[in-house]
């Protein structure tokens, strides 16, 4: 009886992968936007305080944006491969 | 602060994020090059054409993906930090939206390999984010720049 039991939960189980990599996705891509988020307010903040640094704020601030977006480029990643069926 | 109406050619600022682009692009085009290269040949060679093709397509997203930023640097470069920050999410959003549905539309295909596309799409933005740090490191911006 048990193996009946069995045989139809095995039928009945689908493949999860995709939906619990997307929700890694989602979840990797919150750290990479708060980052975003705090680069560029520091650099408002820092532009109001000086403005004639202007310039190197915001160059700074673009090479860690990359650097920051990175980080949610490899969670995409690790998605698209942990969502294969 | 800049006055977002400021013309690009006359904004010392803009010029010089611009200038920071542009050497970001220049020393991260080649190297990226070749990493979509090498990882085409691995994932041929381990593969097959399967791989070549998934490999090449992998290449074909990170560097959209990294050229967008570049980009949007260009765009940004004579605006008030205040728009720029909101280019720049939007930038964020608006790719991580994009990449989300074309890697789910791109997993379906059955003549790309799943991990050739992976790792050569990995392996060449992680590359390129490297050869912009090293362009950010020589390339030399005033850190005061008088408005006049």
């Amino acid at each position: 009886m048990s193996n009946i039991v069995l045989a139809q939960a095995a039928e009945a189980a689908t493949n999860i992968n995709p939906g619990l990599a997307a929700i890694g996705y989602g979840l990797g891509a919150i750290g990479p936007g708060v980052g975003v988020g705090l680069i560029w307010a520091a650099v408002i903040n820092g532009t109001a305080r000086q403005p004639e640094a202007q310039g190197q704020l915001q160059g700074i601030a673009w090479i860690s944006f990359v650097l920051v977006e990175v980080l949610a480029l490899i969670g995409l990643v690790v998605y698209f491969i942990a969502s294969a069926g | 602060m800049s006055d977002t109406t400021t013309p690009a050619s006359e904004n010392p600022h803009a010029a010089s994020v611009r200038r920071l682009a542009s050497a970001m692009l220049r020393t991260a085009i080649w190297p990226g090059v070749v990493t979509v290269v090498v990882g085409a040949v691995v994932a041929t060679a381990l593969v097959g054409a399967s791989g070549l093709f998934g490999a090449l397509v992998g290449g074909v997203v990170a560097f959209g993906s990294s050229l967008l930023t570049i980009w949007l640097m260009r765009f940004t470069g004579g605006m008030s930090p205040h728009f720029v920050m909101v280019a720049a999410l939007g930038g964020y959003v608006g790719k991580m939206l994009v990449l989300l549905v074309v890697m789910t539309l791109l997993g379906g295909v059955e003549a790309l390999h799943r991990e050739s596309l992976a790792f050569t799409m990995l392996a060449t933005v992680l590359v390129w984010a490297g050869a912009e740090v090293v362009a950010f490191k020589r390339t030399r911006t005033p850190t005061i720049i008088p408005e006049n």
